[in-house]
């Protein structure tokens, strides 16, 4: 028994070894380095206490940031696991070319990120196809109202082929007597969703709502290629904020600490998440 | 066996008491970052760099392209904390503050005053190389701001006579204005204004800011000055004119609008002369209209002498010796459209009889007179992040004294 419990650990000790160096170590030099102001190196940094987290809280900056990252978020998460659901449900229905719509709407998931955020911002340009199309000179990207709406599009956009492959997967699981049974009983379609479908794709959508909020919270690529976190800051979200003080401003401590916010946050979310799991 | 075994062994001891071979010595290979783009240009200097090694016994000089800009820093502050930096560093001059404060970069102020390298350098260049009373850095290349424009624009407009006020500026780019297809929105518009918060609004706006009388202060740029106000409130006329065109966001360099005919005027540089060339797209360059002097700002690169041994450091100031040249600054000159650094390489006849094939670039020289430096200080980007913020909220439509008002607040080093 000994033996045996003293192999697993040997075993193991070359993987935690691995996880230690390149994933733990990280984050406990991060917390540190959000005790500290400067420069990353022994001559500029020094431990400077709370400042770091204080100076978060009262800036305005961050406040903003904090609301932009919230609407950011809700704004994405909800149609990007919406749309997909009624999309699932709609091709599970047997209708003709079923695979096709699948590779179509799977399409824009293989799509790098960056790769789609520039395909949009030659689509919205002031005087560019979406425009020209409509009628309109709206500057999508360049207005405050319309710049984070713009960036929503594209991530919703992003997420739904792989949130949809995700339903398809769940609703196989669903077990077809069931549909059957409630026919039986006079069900009609909205009831045989609300009562049949929702309830065996409960453990999926919670799997969904989780991976496409930690997603969604973790999203830098659109920002950085389309908008910079302008205008007026507007679209500066949480990890784009965290690169833009790191290494525009080179404030690391501070960035560091809003890093270590934006950790708080999706651990958080995780931990709230998996208890309505259970 | 006995006998076999000691022979062997006194061979082995033989051969590694041999002295080297002179030929077999390896040179001494220092490394140079940079972030050198477009790829053309970065063969261009690989192929430079290669002539230099070719006549060098004893040193050989690698360059690594390590990214854009913005991607460099992190590397380079990695590889300082690390003890393990390049020899020498291609970079803008605005890093030089950052550079000091890390201890990550040796002083080259005896080295440039000795024969005669500071006084062969174009003077403008000064300012963004000196920090602390000491010269950090060697510029590599140079550049500075003018207005490209659209002949065939202008001429459609009816255009003779180019603007050098603002007041005429605002004038030419409502004659540029029209709505061709009478929907009610212009096609095309006078002059692109950069929008954003970024290092590239600062840059387009700064030589406004010059031109109205703008001054340096302490490593700073004053936000509460009649020069700040004025240049804010004129691009902001020329927007209330409906005369300029914002660009994407953090995108005022890009190009498209001004070749696709959608603006007659931009903002930008030499390095866009090739480029532009092979479009085929009429353009030609003016200097940027004044307001109370003549005024563009300082582009380019300088090189530093990142702090290793002092060895490595003797043998890179060979290389900076070799960048400080005529050779290389004429080459350079001439296959990439950059100014020359150096006051001889100017005056170089090869150089001049490029400059008699490309008068383009005349323009950009003419205006190293009146061209201005960008604080180096180690808070430059705090102070740009403040300065981009308050043109950006001036330009989306925030009077510029609330803007430099709430910026001031923000930044009180910029007040």
């Amino acid at each position: 028994m000994n033996l045996s419990r003293w192999l697993t650990g040997l075993m193991l000790f070359p993987a935690l070894v691995i996880l230690g160096l390149f994933s733990f170590w990280p984050m406990v030099y991060l917390l540190g380095l959000s005790f500290t102001q400067g420069t990353l190196t022994r001559l500029g940094s020094h431990w400077v206490g709370l400042e770091n987290y204080f100076r978060l809280f009262t800036d305005t900056d961050f406040w903003q940031v904090l609301i932009n990252t919230s609407v950011f978020t809700v704004g994405t998460v909800i149609p990007a696991v919406l749309i997909p659901l009624v999309l699932a449900v709609l091709l599970n229905q047997g209708i003709w070319g079923q695979g096709l719509w699948r590779l179509l709407y799977f399409l824009p998931s293989i799509i790098s990120l960056v790769a789609a955020g520039l395909a949009f911002r030659w689509l919205l340009q002031t005087q560019g196809p979406l425009n020209q199309l409509l009628g309109i000179s709206t500057a999508w990207l360049s207005e405050p109202g319309t710049a984070m709406f713009a960036l929503i599009i594209v991530s919703v956009w992003h997420q739904i082929g792989f949130n949809l492959v995700v339903f398809l997967a769940g609703l196989q699981t669903i077990p077809s007597t069931q549909y059957e049974a409630a026919c039986l009983d006079g069900a009609n379609a909205w009831q045989r969703f609300w009562y049949v479908t929702i309830p065996g794709l409960r453990p999926t959508l919670i799997l969904v709502v989780i991976t496409t909020t930690l997603f969604t919270l973790r999203s830098f690529e659109p920002v950085y290629v389309m908008t910079g976190g302008g205008p007026l800051n507007r679209t500066n979200i949480l990890v784009y904020y965290v690169y833009d003080q790191a290494f525009n401003q080179f404030d690391l401590g501070y960035a560091a600490a809003a890093a270590v916010v934006l950790f708080a946050l999706v651990f958080g979310l995780l931990i709230w998440r998996l208890q309505n799991l259970r | 066996m006995k006998r076999l075994l000691i022979s062997l062994l006194l061979s082995i001891l033989l051969l590694g008491c041999q002295g080297a071979n002179s030929s077999d010595i390896t040179p001494l290979t220092l490394t140079l970052w940079h972030g050198i783009n477009p790829p053309t240009n970065r063969v261009i200097f690989e192929e430079l760099v290669a002539q230099f090694n070719a006549q060098q016994t004893d040193i050989k000089v690698q360059p690594i392209y390590v990214g854009q800009a913005d991607q460099q820093f992190p590397k380079i502050l990695t590889a300082i904390v690390g003890n393990s930096p390049p020899d020498l560093l291609w970079f803008d001059s605005l890093l030089t503050g950052r550079l000091v404060d890390l201890q990550g970069i040796v002083p080259l102020t005896d080295w440039l005053n000795q024969g005669g390298r500071l006084a062969n350098l174009d003077p403008s260049l000064l300012p963004g190389m000196t920090l602390e009373g000491e010269l950090w850095s060697v510029p590599f290349t140079t550049s500075n701001l003018g207005i490209f424009y659209r002949p065939d624009l202008f001429a459609a407009a009816g255009i003779t006579q180019l603007p050098r006020t603002w007041e005429e500026l605002a004038q030419v780019a409502q004659k540029l204005t029209r709505d061709g297809d009478g929907d009610g929105r212009p096609d095309q518009y006078g002059l692109l204004l950069p929008l954003g918060k970024g290092e590239w609004t600062v840059f387009s706006w700064l030589p406004f800011w010059f031109s109205a009388g703008g001054e340096v202060v302490n490593g700073t740029v004053p936000l509460l000055t009649e020069a700040s106000l004025s240049a804010l409130q004129f691009w902001q006329k020329l927007l209330h004119m409906g005369v300029a065109l914002l660009s994407a966001p953090e995108r005022g360099y890009e190009q498209e609008g001004f070749i696709q005919g959608r603006v007659a005027m931009q903002i930008t540089g030499p390095w866009t002369l090739g480029y532009l060339s092979q479009t085929g797209v009429p353009f030609s360059v003016m200097p940027i209209p004044q307001a109370v002097r003549p005024a563009t700002i300082v582009g380019g690169a300088n090189v530093f002498l990142m702090r290793t041994d002092s060895r490595r450091q003797q043998a890179a100031l060979r290389f900076l010796d070799y960048i400080l040249g005529d050779e290389f600054q004429v080459a350079w000159a001439r296959q990439t459209g950059a100014l020359p650094v150096t006051l001889s390489a100017r005056q170089n006849p090869e150089y001049q009889a490029f400059l008699a094939d490309h008068p383009l670039l005349q323009v950009f020289l003419t205006q190293t007179q009146v061209a201005y430096s960008r604080p180096n200080g180690a808070d430059y980007n705090r102070l740009s992040n403040c300065l981009g913020r308050t043109i950006e909220a001036t330009l989306l439509g925030q009077t510029p004294e609330r803007a430099v008002a709430q910026n001031r607040q923000r930044c009180p080093a910029a007040s």
